[in-house]
C-alpha cells in the first residue's frame, strides 16, 4: 500500500488504512469520524469484554455449583437410602434373631406346630411385614405365615427344608442376605431356635421381597423416589406414582448404568421418568458374598437446577442488552469530547505545516489537548519570530562578506582601515562609523572614519576623524575591556552619555575590539542617530565577527610591510647556525673515538668471560677423574693389605710349589680378564652365585656358600669355574675359601689399577684439547686446518656444559680450510654455547658439515650447522641476532656480544653466517670459503679492529659524511 | 489483530485465569482445612487417612503400656531391632541389619542399620539401643520408671545390654532361648530416641520420638491423634501422608463415621454390624490375625480330673459348634490345640476329641468302674464376668459348658467373677474347671505354650492353669527354647502339641477374630502377628 501524505495520517499518529480514500473529503470529518469510530468500538468492547467474561465466569460458577449441588446431594441421598435398605435388612436378621430366641417359641417347638402357629399369629403384631417360614431341627416345616397381609407379594419366595439357608440355621449359623428368586430380589434372615444350653430346636425364616412396597417405605423415610432392581432384570421397580397416584411401571436401568454397577461402582446419571427429567444415584446391592445381585438408584427432580438455568440465561441477556447500549452511549460521548479538539488541532497543524503561521488553534481547556493546542501557539510564535530574525541576520551577513571581499583586495594598512570603515558604515547603517589603531606605543590613533549628515550622504575625512576624536576614550575602554560595548540609548548611560553626545553620538553605538592572536589591535565603533533602530546583541556580536576579520586584514598589511625588514634577519641568524653546527660535529667525532675505546674493552671482557667459563668447565672435567682416582687410590691400601693376607694363608697351607704356582698363574689370568670386564648387575650375581653354588656343591668342595658369593661378585662365569675346580679340589680342604677370596681381592686391585688409568688419561685428553683450542703452539695467521678437529677439541672443552645434551655428529668429508684457528674456535664455541642455552640442558645438538660453493662466482667453500631442537628464535628477534649487544639472555647470562663477534670472525675469513629458526629447529650455517683470497672483495686487507668498531656503531643515524676519516666500503665485507 | 485487541484479550484471559485459580484455591483451602481437622464430611485430603478406634493410647512411651491401641501407636513412630516379616510371624532385619547367637545361646550380637536418624535428628546407633532397654533393665537408671510393665514379664532373661561399637550391641541372656529373636520384635523394645526421653523425662509418652514410618505431630488426649509421614524412612516412606487416629467410642457411631467416609478405617466392628458391612458394597471387611486362644483349662491336680479319661470324656462332651456361632456371634473358628492355624508351628494333633455324648458316657462309666469318677461329685467352673478379647460372652460359654456336662452326668457349680478375681482365683488353683484364653504378644509358639510348661505353676503366679505337669512337654518346651534351627522347633512343637492332645490339659474352644472395616478404595492393610495394623504400605486407590 503506497504510503498515505502526512495529512492522512490520524490524530494518534497511526497510518491510515483507507489512504486511497477522496482527500477533498475535507480532512477534518475524515480524521473526526476515523478517530471517533476507533475510540467509540474500542469504548465499548472495553467495557464489554470483561463484562461479558465476568458473566460468563459468573453463570458457570453458579450453573455447576448448582449441578454440583444437586450431584451431591443425589449422592448423598443415595447414601442415606442406601443405609436406609441395609438397616432394613439388618432389622430383619434382629426380627429373626429375636423370634427364635424366644423362650415360648422354644417351648412352642417342643409343644407341636400348632402350638407354633398359635404363638406366631399371637407374634403377628411385632414381626415385621414378611413371610415367617419355621423348621424343625430336622429342617421339617413347622409353620409357615405370611406376616401383614397380600399373600400374592410373597409367592413363590417360600423355602424348603433342603435350602441353603436352612441348612446354615441347622448348623446354629445366623444371616441375613440379600438374594434372587427368579428375577426378584429378595431380603432373608435365618437365625437356629435354640434352647437354653444352646441345643438345636428348630430354624427361622423370614423374606420380603423388595418390590414397590418396600420402596415406597425406603421414600417415605428418605424423603426422594426410590428404585430397586434385580441385577437379573432390566426394569426396576420403584416408588414413582403418576398423578392420580397409581404406580408406574417399571423404569428402566440405562445399559450404562447396569455396566458400572456390575464393576462394582457407584455412579449418577440424568434419566427421564414420568415426562419428568431425574438424577438419578445408583450403586450395587450385593449378597453375603459380596456378589451384586442388585442395583438400588436415588432419584432427585431436576426441576430446579433447569429453572435456574433458564433464569440465568434469561438475566444474562438482558444485563447484556443494557450493558451494550449504556456503553455504546458512554462511548459516543467520550468519543466526541475527544475526538473535536483533536480535530482542531489537527486542522491547525496542517495550515501551520502550509505555512500559515498566523492560524489560530481555538482549543481551550487544562487538560493535555489543551496543553498541546497552547504549546502549537507558542510555537507558531516562536517560529514566526525566528523567521524575522533570520531574514535580517541574512541581510547582515552578506554585507559582511562584501566588507572582506573588500577588504581583501587591498594591501596597503591606510587603505584597509578606510574599506573597514565604509564596510561597517555600510552595513550597519550607521550615522558615525571609526576605526583606531593601536601603535607601538599603546596608543589608541584613529585610522579611519566616516560620518553621515541626514539627507547629505556620508561623509569622510577630517570632518568625521574631528567628531570621532571625541570617541577615542570610549575606544579605550573597550580596548582594555577587550568586550565589545553596546549602549542602547546613550541617553541612559550616565557615565559616557555626556562624552557621545559631545561627538554627536545620541542614538544608540556599539563598539567592537579587533583583537589578532589574542592581541588588541584596534577598536572600532558604529553609532545610529536617535530615530534609528538601536543596535541590538546580535549587531553587537555581527560587529565583534566583522572586527575579527578586519583585525586578520590590518595584521596581514601590517606583516606586509615587515617583511622586508625581516629577511636581511634571516640571513644573519642562517650563518649562526651554521657556526653552530659545524662545532656540534666536532664533538660528534670525540664521543665515536670514546666509544671505539669502549668497545673494544668490551670485546675483550667477553673474551675473557669465556675463557672464565671454559676454566670452570675444564676444571669440572679434570676434578672427577682426579677424584676417581684418589678413590682407587684409598680402597687399593685396604685391598693391597687383604690381598697379602691371601698370600699369608696360601703360603701357610704349605702347598707344593709347582701346585701354587699353577694357582697364581691362573688367579692373575683370571683376575686380568675379570678386571677388565664390566661389573656384573645384583640380579646377575644372584644369578651366577646359585649355579655356583651348584656346582661347587657337586664338587663336593666345603664352605661352598662363601666362595659362591666372592666368585659371583666378581663376575665370574659359572661356565668358567672347571679350571678352578680342578685346581683346588682335595686336600687341603681350606684351599678353595682361600683361592676364591684371592681371585676377588686380585680383581678388586686390578679394577683399582683400571680405574686410576682411565681417569688419568681423560685428564691427559682435556688438556690436550686446552692445549689445541687456544693453539698455543701456533702462530696465530692463517693455517689450513681440519675442522672437524676445531669441533670435537671445543666439545670436548664444552662437555660439562653439554653433559646431558645428545651431540650428534653428522660429518662430511672436507678439505683443510685456511682459518685462524683460534678465533674459529670460539666461533664453534659460542654456537654450542647458544644451543646449549636455547636448550636449557636438555636436547640434542646435531653438527653437519660438508661441501658447499656459493655465489658469487660460485666460490668453492665448506659449510658447518650447528642445529638445535629448543625453542627457536622469536620472528621479530632473529633479523637483531648478529648485532652486537643483542641478547635474549636475562641479564647476567651474556654481554650480548657472542653473536656479533662469531659475526666479526666469519666476516674476517670471508666466510658467510646465518640462522634459521622455528620452535624445534634453530640452524647455524657458517660457510667459509677454501679460498678467502678469491673472494670478490680479495683486494680489501681483512678488517680491523678499527673498522670492527665502525661496524658496531652502524646503528647510529649519523650521517657518515660527519665522521672522521674512515672507508664506507668496509660494509661490502660483511653484508651476505 | 491490533496490539491493543492483543493486550486486551491476554488481559482478559489473565482475569478468567485468576478467577478459575481462586476457585481453585478456595476449594484447596476448606479442603486443607477440612483435612486438618479430619472430621468434615465430604472434602476430605485424599492423602490423609482416618481411623476410627474405640479408645485412644493411653501413652506413647512403647515401655510403659500393654494395651492394643497404644501398641499400635508404638509400631507406627517406632522401629524394633527385629520386625515380622509383612503379614507373617517370621523374624526379619529392623534396625539391625544382622545378628548372631554364639554357641551358648546366650550371647546375642545385633548389627545395627547405618545411616538412621530419628525423627529429631539425632542419630540411631548402638548408645540408643543400648537406652532403649537398659532404661528398662536397670531400676538405677535415671529414665527407669517403675511402671515399666512388660520387662519383668517378657525381658528378665536379659542380664546384659552392651555397646561393641557404635553400630554393634551384644545382649546376655542367662539362659538359650531361641525366642528372644522374636521378643526383640515386640514393642517394648522400641528404640527410642535418648535425646527426646532426656529432654522430656515423664512427658517422654506425649512426645515419642523414634526411627519409624510415621512422625508423632499432634496428640489431643480422647480426641485424635496426628502422625505425619516420614519421607526419609529407611524402609522406604510410607504412601499416605497423614494419619489420624481419632476416638469413637460407640461402635455404631463408628460405623456410621466410616459409612459417611468421614473415617477410611473402623476398628473392632460389633458381631451383629458384620452383617452389614458384609452387605454394604463401599466397605470391606477385613479379618484381623487369629492371634489367641480361649480354652477350658482342667485342674489336672484334682480328684477326678488327674484321670485323662476324665478330661477325654469332657473334651468329647462340650459341643463348640453352637459356641462359636452363637456364643462368639460367628467371629471366631472352633479351636484344635493351644496355637492359633495361623501361628508358625502350628500342628494339627490326631487326637481331636469331636463332640460325642455318647463317647463321652462311655469314657466316663468306664473311670467310674476304675473308680476314679462319681456321677454325683460336683465341679467347680470358674469364668469370668467380663467379656474379653478371646471370649466375649464368657458366661454363655460357661453355661454352655454347663448344659454340655450335664448332658453326658457331670454336675458342674458356676463361679463368675470379673476378670481380675477370676484371674487371682484361677491362678491359686482354686477352680476343678476354669475358662480362660491368651493373646500372643511376639509371634511365637513358646508364648503360647508357656500355659502349658511344668515350670509355670507356682501358685499365686500360675500361668499353666491346668497345672499339667508333663514332663516330657516341658522337656519339649524348653529344648525347643534353646534351639535356634526353625525346623527343628517346628519339629518339637508338634511333638508337644500331640502330646497335649492325647493328654487334654485343656479343652481348646475358639480362636476370635476382631474384625476391621475399611473403605474400599483402601488398600495395603498389614496386620502383624499381635493384632495391629500397619499402615506403611496403605495407599488410597483412586475410583
Amino acid at each position: 500500500m503506497a504510503r498515505p501524505p502526512a495529512r492522512d495520517r490520524d490524530a494518534t499518529g497511526r497510518a491510515s488504512q483507507t489512504g486511497r480514500a477522496p482527500r477533498r473529503a475535507g480532512p477534518l470529518g475524515w480524521v473526526r469520524l476515523r478517530l471517533r469510530a476507533k475510540l467509540t468500538a474500542v469504548l465499548v468492547l472495553a467495557a464489554l469484554v470483561p463484562m461479558a467474561v465476568v458473566a460468563t465466569i459468573a453463570v458457570g460458577v453458579v450453573l455447576s455449583t448448582l449441578e454440583r449441588g444437586l450431584h451431591s446431594e443425589t449422592a448423598r441421598q443415595r447414601g442415606v437410602g442406601l443405609n436406609l435398605v441395609l438397616r432394613t435388612v439388618e432389622r430383619l436378621g434382629d426380627d429373626a434373631a429375636r423370634l427364635s430366641a424366644m423362650g415360648d417359641l422354644a417351648r412352642a417347638m417342643v409343644e407341636g406346630k400348632a402350638a407354633v402357629a398359635m404363638l406366631l399369629a399371637g407374634q403377628a403384631a411385632q414381626l415385621p411385614s414378611s413371610l415367617v417360614q419355621v423348621t424343625d431341627a430336622d429342617g421339617q416345616p413347622v409353620a409357615d405365615l405370611v406376616v401383614g397381609g397380600d399373600a400374592a407379594r410373597f409367592a413363590g419366595l417360600g423355602l424348603d427344608g433342603a435350602s441353603e439357608a436352612v441348612r446354615l440355621g441347622r448348623r446354629w449359623g445366623r444371616r441375613v442376605t440379600l438374594e434372587l428368586v427368579g428375577d426378584r430380589l429378595v431380603m432373608r434372615a435365618v437365625a437356629p431356635v435354640v434352647d437354653g444350653s444352646l441345643a438345636l430346636l428348630g430354624v427361622v425364616v423370614l423374606t420380603v421381597p423388595l418390590d414397590g412396597a418396600f420402596a415406597d417405605g425406603i421414600r417415605s423415610a428418605l424423603g426422594a423416589e426410590v428404585l430397586i432392581a434385580a441385577a437379573s432384570s432390566a426394569g426396576a421397580r420403584s416408588s414413582f406414582r403418576d398423578a392420580l397416584g397409581a404406580r408406574l411401571p417399571d423404569v428402566a436401568v440405562p445399559a450404562a448404568v447396569r455396566a458400572r454397577i456390575t464393576g462394582g461402582a457407584a455412579t449418577t446419571a440424568s434419566q427421564p421418568i414420568g415426562g419428568r427429567e431425574y438424577e438419578v444415584a445408583w450403586t450395587a446391592l450385593v449378597d453375603h458374598r459380596g456378589a451384586t445381585v442388585g442395583v438400588f438408584g436415588v432419584a432427585v427432580d431436576r426441576g430446579s437446577v433447569s429453572s435456574a438455568k433458564t433464569v440465568a440465561f434469561r438475566s444474562l441477556a438482558i444485563g447484556g442488552a443494557v450493558a451494550l447500549m449504556f456503553a455504546l452511549g458512554l462511548a459516543a460521548v467520550l468519543s466526541r469530547r475527544i475526538g473535536q479538539p483533536i480535530g482542531r488541532l489537527h486542522r491547525g497543524a496542517v495550515a501551520i505545516a502550509r505555512g500559515d503561521l498566523d492560524h489560530r488553534i481555538d482549543v481551550g481547556g487544562t487538560d493535555e489537548i489543551g496543553e498541546l493546542a497552547q504549546a502549537f501557539r507558542h510555537m507558531t510564535t516562536a517560529l514566526k519570530e525566528n523567521q524575522q530574525r533570520l531574514a535580517a541576520r541574512m541581510r547582515e551577513i552578506v554585507a559582511l562578506h562584501d566588507a572582506g571581499r573588500a577588504m581583501s583586495s587591498v594591501i596597503e594598512p591606510g587603505q584597509v582601515s578606510r574599506k573597514v570603515v565604509d564596510a561597517v558604515a555600510r552595513t550597519f547603517d550607521g550615522q558615525l562609523c571609526a576605526l583606531w589603531l593601536l601603535d607601538g606605543g599603546g596608543e589608541l590613533t584613529i585610522a579611519a572614519a566616516r560620518a553621515r549628515r541626514p539627507g547629505r550622504g556620508t561623509q569622510a575625512g577630517a570632518d568625521a576623524s574631528g567628531a570621532a576624536a571625541g570617541l577615542t576614550p570610549i575606544a579605550r575602554e573597550v580596548a582594555d575591556t577587550r568586550a565589545h560595548l553596546r549602549i542602547e540609548r546613550v541617553g541612559d548611560d550616565a557615565r559616557r552619555g555626556d562624552a557621545l553626545r559631545a561627538a554627536g553620538v545620541d542614538g544608540s553605538m556599539v563598539s567592537a575590539p579587533l583583537e589578532r592572536k589574542g592581541a588588541v589591535v584596534g577598536v572600532i565603533l558604529v553609532a545610529r542617530a536617535p530615530g534609528e533602530r538601536p543596535f541590538t546583541e546580535a549587531d553587537a556580536s555581527l560587529l565583534a565577527t566583522f572586527a575579527d576579520q578586519a583585525a586578520t586584514s590590518i595584521e596581514n598589511a601590517r606583516l606586509y610591510a615587515q617583511v622586508v625588514g625581516a629577511s636581511e634577519e634571516l640571513e644573519r641568524k642562517v650563518r649562526l647556525r651554521t657556526a653552530e653546527l659545524t662545532q656540534i660535529n666536532l664533538e660528534l667525532g670525540k664521543t665515536l673515538a670514546d666509544l671505539q675505546e669502549t668497545q673494544s674493552q668490551l670485546i675483550l671482557s667477553e673474551r675473557m668471560a669465556g675463557l672464565g667459563l671454559l676454566v670452570a668447565g675444564v676444571a669440572h672435567e679434570i676434578n672427577s677423574p682426579s677424584a676417581a682416582v684418589r678413590g682407587s687410590v684409598e680402597a687399593m691400601g685396604e685391598v693391597v693389605s687383604r690381598l697379602t693376607r691371601h698370600l699369608d694363608a696360601l703360603a701357610a697351607l704349605g702347598l707344593a710349589a709347582a701346585r701354587r704356582e699353577a694357582i697364581v698363574a691362573w688367579v692373575e689370568a683370571t683376575g686380568r680378564a675379570l678386571a677388565a670386564q664390566r661389573l656384573p648387575t645384583g640380579a646377575a650375581v644372584r644369578r651366577a652365585q646359585r649355579e655356583l653354588r651348584a656346582r661347587l656343591d657337586a664338587a663336593g668342595l666345603d664352605d661352598v656358600a662363601a666362595q659362591a658369593r666372592d666368585l659371583a661378585e666378581i663376575g665370574l662365569d659359572p661356565d668358567a669355574l672347571s679350571p678352578f675346580v680342578a685346581l683346588v679340589a682335595g686336600e687341603p680342604r681350606g684351599l678353595p675359601v682361600v683361592v676364591a677370596g684371592y681371585l676377588a681381592e686380585y680383581v678388586h686391585l686390578h679394577r683399582n689399577v683400571l680405574t686410576i688409568h682411565n681417569a688419568i688419561g681423560r685428564i691427559q685428553r682435556i688438556v690436550g684439547a686446552l692445549k689445541s683450542y687456544s693453539h698455543l703452539d701456533q702462530s696465530a695467521g692463517l693455517v689450513e686446518a681440519d675442522l672437524h678437529e676445531g669441533i670435537e677439541t671445543t666439545l670436548t672443552i664444552l662437555d660439562y656444559a653439554l653433559r646431558a645434551i645428545t651431540v650428534s655428529r653428522s660429518y662430511g668429508t672436507l678439505p683443510r680450510v685456511p682459518i685462524f684457528v683460534d678465533e674459529l674456535n670460539q666461533v664453534w664455541t659460542n654456537l654450542l654455547q647458544n644451543a646449549a642455552q636455547a636448550l636449557e640442558g636438555h636436547g640434542t645438538i646435531s653438527i653437519e658439515t660438508g661441501i658447499e660453493s656459493r655465489d658469487p662466482g660460485a666460490r668453492a667453500g665448506v659449510f658447518v650447522r650447528v642445529i638445535d631442537d629448543g625453542p627457536g628464535i622469536p620472528a621479530d628477534v632473529l633479523p637483531r641476532i648478529f648485532q652486537p649487544f643483542f641478547t635474549t639472555k636475562s641479564k647476567g647470562e651474556g654481554s650480548g656480544l657472542g653473536l656479533g663477534i662469531v659475526k666479526r670472525i666469519i666476516d674476517k675469513h670471508r666466510g658467510e653466517i646465518s640462522c634459521e629458526s622455528r620452535p624445534g629447529r634453530t640452524c647455524f650455517t657458517v660457510w667459509l670459503p677454501q679460498d678467502p683470497a678469491a673472494a670478490p672483495v680479495a683486494a680489501v686487507p681483512p678488517p680491523t679492529e678499527a673498522e670492527l668498531s665502525a661496524e658496531l656503531t652502524g646503528e647510529m643515524t649519523i650521517e657518515r659524511s660527519l665522521l672522521p676519516a674512515s672507508d664506507a666500503g668496509d660494509r661490502g665485507g660483511g653484508a651476505a | 489483530m491490533s496490539p491493543g485487541v492483543r493486550r486486551l484479550a491476554a488481559a482478559v484471559a489473565a482475569v478468567a485465569a485468576a478467577l478459575g485459580a481462586g476457585c481453585d484455591s478456595v476449594d484447596a483451602v476448606l479442603g486443607g482445612g477440612a483435612a486438618a481437622e479430619g472430621h468434615r464430611l465430604g472434602t476430605r485430603d485424599p492423602a490423609t487417612l482416618v481411623i476410627g478406634r474405640p479408645l485412644d493410647a493411653i501413652s506413647l512411651d512403647p515401655a510403659r503400656v500393654t494395651d492394643n491401641e497404644s501398641a499400635e501407636i508404638a509400631f507406627q513412630v517406632y522401629d524394633t531391632l527385629v520386625q515380622w516379616e509383612p503379614g507373617t510371624a517370621t523374624v526379619t532385619p529392623g534396625l539391625a541389619t544382622s545378628w548372631s547367637v554364639d554357641p551358648s545361646g546366650e550371647v546375642w550380637t545385633f548389627e545395627l542399620r547405618r545411616g538412621v536418624r530419628f525423627h529429631d535428628g539425632t542419630r540411631f546407633d548402638a548408645d540408643a539401643v543400648v537406652f532403649s532397654l537398659e532404661r528398662q533393665r536397670d531400676p538405677s537408671h535415671p529414665f527407669h520408671r517403675p511402671d515399666f510393665q512388660y520387662w519383668p514379664n517378657v525381658y528378665r532373661n536379659i542380664e546384659q545390654v552392651e555397646k561393641l561399637d557404635d553400630y554393634t550391641v551384644r545382649i546376655t541372656i542367662e539362659r538359650p532361648y531361641a525366642p528372644f529373636a522374636a521378643n526383640m520384635a515386640m514393642f517394648p523394645v522400641s528404640i527410642v530416641s535418648p535425646a527426646a526421653v532426656t529432654e522430656y523425662g515423664d512427658a517422654y509418652g506425649e512426645h515419642p520420638v523414634g526411627t519409624g514410618p510415621w512422625i508423632f505431630e499432634r496428640w489431643e488426649r480422647g480426641e485424635h491423634l496426628i502422625l505425619r509421614r516420614n519421607p526419609a524412612y529407611w524402609g522406604g516412606a510410607p504412601a499416605m501422608e497423614r494419619l489420624v487416629f481419632t476416638t469413637i467410642q460407640d461402635p455404631r457411631q463408628r460405623l456410621v463415621a466410616l459409612e459417611s467416609g468421614a473415617i477410611d478405617i473402623a476398628a473392632s466392628i460389633l458381631p451383629e454390624e458384620l452383617q452389614f458391612v458384609d452387605l454394604h458394597p463401599g466397605l470391606v471387611l477385613h479379618e484381623s490375625t487369629a492371634n489367641n486362644v480361649s480354652y477350658l483349662a482342667i485342674n489336672t491336680t484334682r480328684g477326678p480330673l488327674r484321670d485323662v479319661g476324665v478330661r477325654r470324656a469332657i473334651a468329647h462332651a462340650i459341643n463348640k459348634e453352637p459356641i462359636v456361632q452363637l456364643a462368639f456371634q460367628g467371629l471366631a473358628t472352633p479351636a484344635e490345640g493351644p496355637l492359633p492355624p495361623r501361628q508358625w508351628g502350628y500342628h494339627r494333633p490326631r487326637a481331636r476329641h469331636a463332640y460325642d455324648p455318647a463317647e463321652a458316657r462311655r469314657l466316663l462309666a468306664d473311670a467310674q468302674a476304675r473308680g476314679v469318677f462319681a456321677p454325683e461329685a460336683e465341679l467347680v467352673l470358674y469364668a469370668p464376668s467380663t467379656p474379653r478379647p478371646y471370649l466375649p460372652g464368657p458366661d454363655r460359654v460357661a453355661r454352655a459348658i454347663q448344659a454340655n456336662l450335664a448332658d453326658v452326668g457331670i454336675r458342674t457349680r458356676l463361679v463368675l467373677q470379673p476378670f481380675g478375681d477370676h484371674l487371682v482365683s484361677v491362678r491359686n488353683g482354686q477352680h476343678d474347671l476354669c475358662l480362660l484364653g491368651w493373646v500372643g504378644d511376639n509371634g511365637d509358639p513358646d508364648n503360647f505354650l508357656q500355659q502349658l510348661d511344668p515350670r509355670n505353676t507356682t501358685l499365686g503366679s500360675a500361668v499353666n492353669v491346668a497345672f499339667y505337669g508333663d514332663g516330657e512337654v516341658g522337656g519339649l518346651i524348653v529344648r525347643a527354647q534353646e534351639t535356634e534351627d526353625p525346623l527343628e522347633r517346628a519339629r518339637l512343637y508338634a511333638r508337644v502339641q500331640e502330646r497335649v492332645a492325647e493328654d487334654v490339659p485343656w479343652v481348646p474352644l475358639a480362636h476370635t477374630q476382631v474384625p476391621l472395616a475399611a473403605r474400599d478404595d483402601i488398600s495395603g492393610i498389614i496386620l502383624n502377628p499381635t493384632g495391629q495394623v500397619l499402615y506403611r504400605a496403605v495407599r488410597r486407590s483412586p475410583r
